[in-house]
């Protein structure tokens, strides 16, 4: 999120240049002053974070649906005209008007946007929800899945079976409240129906090195209950 | 009972107290733990070493005693069920057979077809890897059939919650997902946002089972374990904690105060100005809008050089020091 400023933008920089094969995505509100912040890190994506629920767009944003509308394209021409590759993420899709949101996805795919990302925000979706969801859209569309059911795997896999060309997946399921998708869980579940091009043993050790950085001053105990599931 | 349909009603079974090893725990624990379970699910499924534990305590009308052996329930007469693995059966009667996938197989289960049993098909973790409405199609057809799947791919509490959706009734969980089966309190959820009414009841005997587990087993609950972690509803994002300002409904799947917990508002390196704000007013502290601004500076230095989120003392040692850029004279505290 190059808009935080300082140590952030510091930081993307120095990702670009270890990455390797990797991409580098920066994160943006809808907002022009966040994609200016963002040309500074020179990534190889911008992704635009979008509310499209009325929920979110009215009792976040204090906006409307037009207002939305016209600003998204706006911010993502922006980025679209200095040569940048865009994606744009919808949050709350999950309980947003489909008759909104996929109009809005075909403006944006046809402007020039790689792809979108559809957010279930709250996590209250379920496999066959987000199956019967993604199916909708005849675009290339990623899923973004919260863990608050237990279900960000399950949903993960089934926006797969729906054609999504993207899995949105964190370290140790790391994310706001219960936490997003387990990448581990996610590619080694993945693993036997399809090809996710991650080597899943590589993950573990990739796990125990993540964990030294990130735990760093957590004492024992608390690391004892943090992040693993019951067993 | 909690109604799917008009006409289709859920028989939630837990089975935590049959998972090898809990009877190790002391018996007023179990006692409390098989109390509470009562106000969640609709039956209660116990090994007989936990029975034996439990004693006089146990409602046998609820209760499904599990069984190495079929022959041994006549030890223990009056159960709602028995529940025995597909050994050896020279009797139908009250019995709950448990096909265990993959060891069991669809030849067994047809073995067992109008003899009278009831059967629950366990396992099948990995059921939503494939054609998993098919799946279900055909273990409705044979019947009145108990899904109890595993967790061994995370994905349990979906298979059991898309189970009911399609058109199953029965389906056993195990509270926190002990023994390796979908968690109890994932599915109550999932049910309950699902659209059916789950009375709040069963959510405050969640929560009161939490205390009660850690209390038996001394054992923590990951903080962030779905549903019922001490953590879930703290947000620090400052996307997250903008919208939790203007609306909790903006972020929150369920009220935190349904499972118990509170509301928590961390500050850190991804804190904006709304959560400084925020926080402050928590504490009643006045500061203007420049001295908030230094504040959230200090703050995310502070979060990246810990390399984690601030606690409540810590950020209070920030606000103290941040007066020295002029803080109005409010709290004498601070």
């Amino acid at each position: 999120m190059p808009a935080i400023g300082g140590d952030e933008k510091d930081a993307i920089l120095r990702l670009q240049e270890i990455k390797g094969n990797v991409l580098v995505s920066t994160w943006n509100r809808v907002s022009r002053d966040d994609v200016l912040h963002s040309f500074d890190c020179r990534p190889d994506v911008i992704h635009i974070g979008a509310p499209v629920s009325g929920q979110l767009i009215s009792s976040k944003l204090g906006k409307d649906a037009a207002w939305l509308r016209r600003e998204l394209r706006n911010v993502a021409e922006l980025a679209l005209e200095r040569g940048y590759r865009v994606t744009v993420g919808f949050e709350d899709a999950s309980r947003a008007d489909p008759d909104f949101m996929l109009p809005l996805a075909r403006t944006l795919v046809e402007a020039g946007v790689d792809r979108i990302r559809f957010a279930d925000t709250l996590g209250i979706m379920t496999p066959s929800a987000v199956y019967d969801a993604l199916s909708r859209f005849d675009l290339p569309v990623g899923i973004h899945a919260h863990n608050d059911l237990g279900m960000a795997v399950a949903n993960s896999l089934a926006a797969c079976q729906a054609g999504a060309v993207s899995v949105d997946a964190t370290l140790f399921g790391i994310g706001e409240r219960a936490g997003n998708c387990n990448l581990r869980a996610f590619v080694e579940t993945a693993d036997s129906a399809f090809d996710t091009g991650i080597r899943a043993k590589r993950l573990s050790g990739l796990e125990r090195e993540a964990a030294a950085l990130i735990w760093k001053n957590v004492t024992e105990k608390e690391k004892k209950c943090e992040r693993s599931p019951p067993s | 009972m909690i109604a799917l349909e008009a006409d289709r009603r859920a028989e939630i079974t837990d089975r935590f107290l049959s998972v090898p090893g809990v009877e190790l725990h002391p018996a007023e624990g179990l006692a409390e733990i098989y109390r509470l379970l009562l106000g969640v699910a609709d039956y209660i499924e116990i090994s007989e070493a936990v029975l034996e534990k439990l004693g006089g305590t146990v409602n046998p009308a609820r209760t499904l005693l599990r069984l190495p052996y079929a022959e041994y329930m006549d030890r223990w007469p009056g159960f709602h069920l028995y529940v025995c693995p597909f050994f050896k059966l020279k009797r139908y009667e009250r019995i709950l057979v448990e096909m265990v996938f993959p060891a069991n197989s669809w030849n067994d289960v047809l073995l067992l077809r109008g003899k009278g049993a009831q059967i629950r098909i366990s396992g099948m973790g990995d059921l939503l890897l494939g054609d998993w409405r098919h799946g279900f199609d055909i273990l409705l057809d044979i019947g009145k059939v108990e899904l109890s799947p595993g967790n061994r791919h995370g994905c349990a509490a979906a298979i059991a919650f898309e189970w009911l959706k399609a058109g199953g009734t029965r389906v056993a969980a195990s509270f926190l997902g002990q023994g390796g089966f979908a968690p109890l309190e994932e599915l109550l959820m999932a049910i309950r946002l699902g659209g059916a009414a789950v009375p709040a009841a069963a959510f405050r005997c969640l929560a009161l089972l939490k205390l009660a587990y850690c209390r038996a087993t001394g054992r923590r609950i990951p903080s962030h374990k779905p549903i019922l972690g001490d953590e879930i509803f703290l947000v620090e994002s400052g996307v997250h904690v903008d919208g939790i300002g203007k609306n909790p409904a903006n972020y929150e799947p369920f009220p935190p105060e349904l499972v118990g917990l509170r509301r928590r508002l961390g500050v850190g390196k991804h804190s904006g100005g709304r959560a400084i704000a925020m926080k402050l007013e928590q504490y009643g502290i006045q500061a203007d809008s420049r001295a908030a601004a230094n504040l959230l500076a200090s703050v995310r230095r502070e979060s990246v050089r810990l390399g984690r989120g601030l606690s409540d003392a810590e950020f209070l040692g920030l606000a103290k020091k941040s007066r020295k850029w002029g803080w109005p004279a409010g709290d004498p505290d601070c």
